[in-house]
Parts: structure tokens; sequence; C-alpha cells
């Protein structure tokens, strides 16, 4: 299980997150919505210690990340937002030193295997400086998947992948859930989240200010769609209602 | 106007991913860009050294001892502004600016303007001009029986300073080839090399010359770029040098107005196998250097760096055996290049947070890079008449001030991981860190070698293990990255 219990950051004086908590249980693929600089990355990276709370902690298990930051990077296959890589290394060399830094020997059929899976295997050989935004990012979750951790923490997970990538990432999570590792994964595309996520919360002004399931949601806020639970609980729904009816004038004269 | 704004925001933008990537040689400061800045100490350190040249041809006895200055004033030139030009288009082209400039309506003309002034006023290449003006305007005055040559050569200076303009441009503008295709990085750093032993060499030519007796000959007058200063003593080769000079601007100037149209740079036919090819697993310290030392032949300036240094031993054996006093110097001043494994990160450092790895695993690898190269000058000195207590006080020097370097830089480095890339610590602090490192692991041997040798290489390896034990215990205390 990853836990939040009542955790606080600020930023040059400013609280970015207010006693936020939650739990990812095991065998759950959990999703973090919510609007741009609500917090979200800065509570995922707290699950590796990349960033410390001021007050509160992160459980992975009965490990706090914060007292033992190695071992939370070993346990918890982390992909971050933006890909920080070596552009000078060739993508296998990338995969390779991952592997080196884990001391995993891995086989390299499997390697093969996920990367055509992926769509990276005719990129094996390019520096990583010349992979496309979303191909980095694919390279990165390409080594997430051989390490097999115990906890995934996928940051904008779907951001950069094109379709079929997409669909392929969506059926590991849920094989990874289905083997009792606990799946958090923030992300914009609230389809995606509606259809993969077992629950979900929403963080708006540094809280959580819903989470259920996403039918427990809907029903809560009336809503067909999460688009309207998230527009409603992040205070835009009377604009979303009024850019509604707009598009439906606009059609209408069409 | 327009271009001289667009080229000032080019060269803060050049200076800024230059010093990310701690490779900062022009002097152009990243955020506030100023032509004066850029310029002036440079420009009057360059007067003095033309200031120099000026009053020594006062007391030039005889043609060719003169010509000697001027033929060292003109490689100086040359040697300086390749140095700087090709420092802007490397980060100019591998950092992808052009690709901004492409998206806004400018004319390719005033690319070609934008490009020239960034590097004239904003990266200092002006200042390099001080190196042969003062002395053409002075040498008139001061030596007036060599007045047609202070003229000649102030010729020649500015014709080497516009081709070693656009070479430099040219060179440049191959930095990306070299990251993929390790036969032109190696190529490269070769010549970054040779360009340094040339230019720290460069005094030694005239004493070679007249040791050898080789006096004074018609067929220097051909030379390119140089040979046409000697027209009042070789009227026709000097004509001859000056053809070729002007042939070789017109090829270059042809070939660099590529690089001023703001092209990405010419590309090589790869002959890339798909795939991720299997490679062998390493532990995670080894698999850290494996990584450092990819990324270290892919960058061809650091490269060369490197290889200078290690050069250093090799240099002093020339002059005789490694005495111990100059196998200390050699080995504490090889140990100074052990930082560059640090900065060679660059912004991926970023990345090493996401993973298990603590300050000592960074400490050790980085010490690890340090000592592959040690190992291969220790095992190539051995056969050139180096004793093996020369090669070891070379050794526990190295050992000294790799591990004193790269201990007190990662005890700098920040808590949060978004700064790494960025300065570690301010280069004041950083030199006085090297001093205060050399001038220990330098004075002590030697101090204590007057008493014996075998005390100076007591004191050597005492320095080494004292160096190393408080290395590995600072990065030990600050746990994981």
């Amino acid at each position: 299980m990853i836990r939040y219990e009542g955790v606080t950051k600020s930023y040059g004086g400013a609280e970015i997150l207010h006693g936020v908590s939650f739990d990812v249980r095991d065998g759950e693929v959990f999703a973090l919505l919510g609007p741009n600089g609500s917090g979200k990355s800065t509570l995922l990276k707290m699950s590796i210690a990349l960033v410390k709370p001021d007050a509160g902690r992160v459980l992975l298990g009965d490990l706090d990340p914060a007292a033992d930051p190695v071992e939370a990077r070993r346990l918890v296959g982390y992909l971050p937002e933006e890909p920080l890589l070596y552009e000078s290394l060739r993508a296998d060399e990338y995969v390779r030193f991952i592997l080196d830094v884990y001391g995993l020997d891995v086989d390299w059929g499997r390697v093969g295997e996920l990367a055509r899976q992926l769509g990276l295997w005719e990129h094996g050989s390019k520096l990583v400086g010349e992979l496309s935004h979303g191909n980095k990012r694919k390279l990165m979750l390409l080594t997430v998947m051989l390490r097999q951790p115990a906890y995934l923490v996928l940051d904008e997970v779907f951001s950069g992948l094109d379709p079929v990538s997409a669909v392929r990432v969506r059926a590991w999570m849920r094989s990874e859930a289905d083997r009792g590792r606990p799946v958090l994964f923030s992300t914009h595309i609230l389809p995606i989240a509606e259809a993969l996520a077992d629950r979900i919360a929403i963080i708006y002004g540094g809280r959580i200010v819903a989470e259920g399931t996403p039918q427990e949601l809907k029903e809560l806020y009336g809503a067909r769609e999460l688009e309207e639970v998230f527009l409603s609980v992040t205070g835009h729904a009377e604009e979303y209602e009024e850019l509604l009816r707009m598009l439906g004038e606009q059609g209408d004269e069409g | 106007m327009k271009a001289r704004r667009i080229a000032r925001i080019v060269a803060a933008e050049a200076a800024y991913r230059a010093k990310r990537r701690n490779l900062r040689l022009g002097v152009a400061q990243a955020g506030e860009v100023s032509a004066v800045r850029a310029n002036v100490f440079q420009g009057m350190l360059f007067t003095l050294f033309s200031s120099i040249t000026v009053f020594a041809l006062a007391f030039a006895e005889d043609v060719e001892t003169a010509l000697l200055m001027f033929f060292g004033s003109v490689a100086m030139t040359a040697f300086f502004n390749i140095m700087y030009v090709t420092s802007f288009t490397a980060i100019f082209f591998s950092e992808e600016l052009y690709k901004p400039l492409q998206l806004l309506p400018i004319e390719p003309r005033s690319l070609e303007k934008i490009l020239v002034t960034a590097y004239m006023l904003y990266w200092g290449g002006l200042s390099v001009s001080a190196l042969w003006i003062p002395a053409v305007i002075a040498a008139p005055l001061i030596a007036p029986r060599y007045t047609a040559y202070a003229l000649l050569a102030g010729g020649a200076a500015l014709a080497v300073y516009i081709a070693s303009t656009q070479a430099g441009l040219i060179l440049g503008s191959y930095s990306r080839l070299a990251k993929s295709n390790l036969l032109l990085s190696m190529a490269s750093a070769a010549g970054w090399v040779l360009l340094m032993l040339a230019f720290a060499f460069l005094p030694q030519i005239p004493v070679y010359l007249r040791g050898a007796g080789i006096g004074l000959s018609p067929l220097y007058a051909l030379i390119p770029f140089v040979g046409f200063i000697m027209a009042p003593l070789y009227p026709l080769p000097a004509a001859a040098s000056l053809a070729a000079t002007l042939a070789i601007l017109y090829v270059l100037g042809v070939k660099a107005r590529r690089v001023y149209l703001g092209e990405p740079g010419p590309r090589l036919p790869q002959r890339r196998t798909a795939g991720f090819r299997p490679r062998r697993p390493l532990g995670r310290v080894a698999g850290l250097v494996r990584k450092d030392y990819l990324l270290l032949l892919r960058e061809p300036r650091r490269l060369a760096g490197v290889a200078y240094l290690y050069l250093f031993p090799f240099i002093f054996i020339l002059g005789g055996a490694l005495s111990d006093m100059w196998s200390v110097i050699a080995g504490v001043s090889m140990g100074v290049s052990s930082t560059l494994w640090i900065y060679l990160e660059g912004e991926a450092a970023r990345h090493l947070y996401e993973l298990p790895l603590t300050f000592l695993d960074v400490y050790l690898s980085k010490l690890a890079d340090s000592l592959i190269p040690l190992a291969l000058v220790a095992t190539a000195l051995l056969p050139l008449h180096a004793s093996p207590l020369a090669v070891l006080l070379l050794a526990l020097g190295h050992l000294s001030e790799a591990s004193a370097m790269i201990a007190l830089t990662l005890a700098e480095i920040p808590e949060e991981p978004s700064a790494w890339s960025e300065a570690v610590s301010t280069k004041a602090r950083h030199v006085a860190w090297l001093i205060a490192t050399m001038a220990l692991f330098i004075a002590v041997p030697l101090a204590a070698s007057m008493a014996g040798r075998w005390y100076g290489a007591a004191a050597s390896a005492i320095l080494a293990a004292a160096s190393l034990a408080a290395g590995a215990y600072s990065s030990c205390r600050r746990g994981a990255l």
C-alpha cells in the first residue's frame, strides 16, 4: 500500500499541499487528477523522496521514503513528468545503465520484446537526444517495466504516447495491479482515468476535494461524465455549462 | 538594431546553456550580456600580450627575430580566435539554438549578421583583435625599421582572424555529428589536443629553429597566411602565399555561409542496426563508470581537456627523466581534471536522484573514472625511463588531488535536485580549493623529500590515504542522493 498521511509542503512561503491524505491499496489502480500546478507531481515525487514533506509522511508499506530514499527508489517504479535522460547515450546503453544501477541482469530477449511492444525497437541504437519526447518517455517506461518494481508511481504517464502505446501501457498497468501491486498515476486525460482507475482522487488548491470510484464520484455529483465531476469540484461547473450552451447554440446555427 | 538585439539574446542563451554544461569559454555572461564586459577585460589582457611583442621588437637585432615575433602573434590570433568561435558555434549547434531563429521571419543576410554580432560583440570575439591591432599601430613608432613587416603582419593577422572565425564556425557545426560518430569525436578531440599543445609549445619554436640552425628561407614565404609577411625579402614566393591565402579565405567563406544561414550542419551517412544490443552487465559503480566514459567519448572538448592534462608527464619526460618533483606536480595536475567527471553529468544529473544511489556511489565512480587514465599513463611511463618511485609519486599525487576535488565538489551539491547542472560551487571557491589542495599535495611531499627521497614518497602516501578517507567519509555522511 502507498499511504499519504497529512502531507504538507510549502515552497517559498506558499503552502501548496495542505494535509493531503489518501491510500493506494495493493492491487489497485489509483488516478490522481487535478489542474496544472495543483501539487500532483510534488505528491508523486514524495514517493521516492525527491521532495520531502514539511509535515505528515508518505509510507510504502512500512517504509518512509524520506527516511530511506535509496530503498524507496529501489522499490518504486517512478516515471517523471519530464524525462531528463543522458542525451548522449544510445537507447540500449541507457537501458543497460539503469539495469546496472539496479543490479539486474535481464534476458535481452525480454528487452527486445518489450521494446517492440512499445514501438521502440527500431530506435535502440539511436542517441537518446535524437528520440522524440514520446519515445523518451517510452524508454523510461521500458526500464520500469523491466525492473518489475513493487510500487508504480507514474506521473502524466500517457503524455506524448501514441494511441497504440497508450493502450499497451494501460494493459500493463492493469496487469501489474492484478499482480497485487499498487499503481498510482496522474493524468489530464479524464476518459482514460475513468476507464482505467479503480479509484480516483481529485486535488485542487493543495487539498483532496473528491475521492472514490469513478461511479461513486459521478453519483455523488449527479454527473454523467467524470469531466463534469472534475469541473464541479474545481469550481468550473458554471463556466462549463455556459461553454456547453454556447457550443450548442453554435451547432444549432451551423 | 533588431539584429543586434537578437544577437544579444542568442549570446546570452548560448552562455546560459554553456554554463549549465560547465563548458563556458567565451566571456559572455549568462543573463546579463554586455558587449563591453565581454570584450574589455580580455581585450586589455591581449593588448598586454601585444605590447610585449612590440617592446621585444624594439630589441630585435635582425629581421629573422622580428619575423618570428610576428609569426607568433599571428599564431596566437588563430589559436584564441578558433578556441572562442568554436566554443560558441559548438553550443549554438549542439543546443539547437538555430531552431528558434529559423521560426522567426529573418532574412538569411540578417542571420549572418546576428551570428557574427553575437560572437564578436557578446562572446568576446572582438577582443582577440587586441592581439595584433596595438602591435601594428605601435610597431612603426617603436621599431620603424620593421614598419613594412608590421603592416604586412597586420594583414596576415586580419586574414587569420577572418579565416579562423570561418573555420571555427564550420568546425563548430560538426559538434552534433561528433556525438553519434566515435571516429569524428576522437578526431575532434585530437584536434583540440594538438591546438592546445601547439599553443603550449609556440614559444619553443624559435628556440628550436635557432638551435637546429634553420635560418630564413624563401620556402617559408610560400606558407599561406604568414608567408607574405616576408614580401620585402622574397617578393615572388610572398605573392604566391598571398594568392593561396585569398583562395583559402574564399573557400572557407563559401563553406561558412552554410553555417551563417543557420542550417543544422552536415550529416554523415549512418549505418545503424535496429534493436537493443545486449550489453554485458556490470555492478552499480562500474555501470556508472561505463556511462561516464560513453558520455566523455561523445564530448570531444572535454575528452581533449582530460587527454591534455594526462599528457603532462610525457611532456615533462621529454626534457629528460621524470624527476620526483615533476612527478608530484604532474600527478596533482592530472588530478585537477577529476571534477570534469561530475560536470559531465550535465542536466541529466537530476535523473540520478531518481535512482537508488548514494553520494558514496557517485564519489567512488568519479574516483574510478579518474583512475583509469592514470593507470594507462603509469603503464606507459615505466618503459620511458621513469623510475618506479617517480610513477608512484605521480599516482599518489593524482589520487590525493582527485579524491579531494571530487569530495569537495560533491559536498557542494544541493539537497534538492533542481540545480546540480548549474555551477555546483562558485568559481572563486572552486579556484580557492584548487590552489589550496594543489599547494598542499605538492608542497608537503617536496618539503619532505628534502630529508630524503623516500620521505617524500611517505608524505605523499599519507596525504593520499588521508584524502581518500576524508572523501569517503564526507560522501558517506551525505547518504542518499
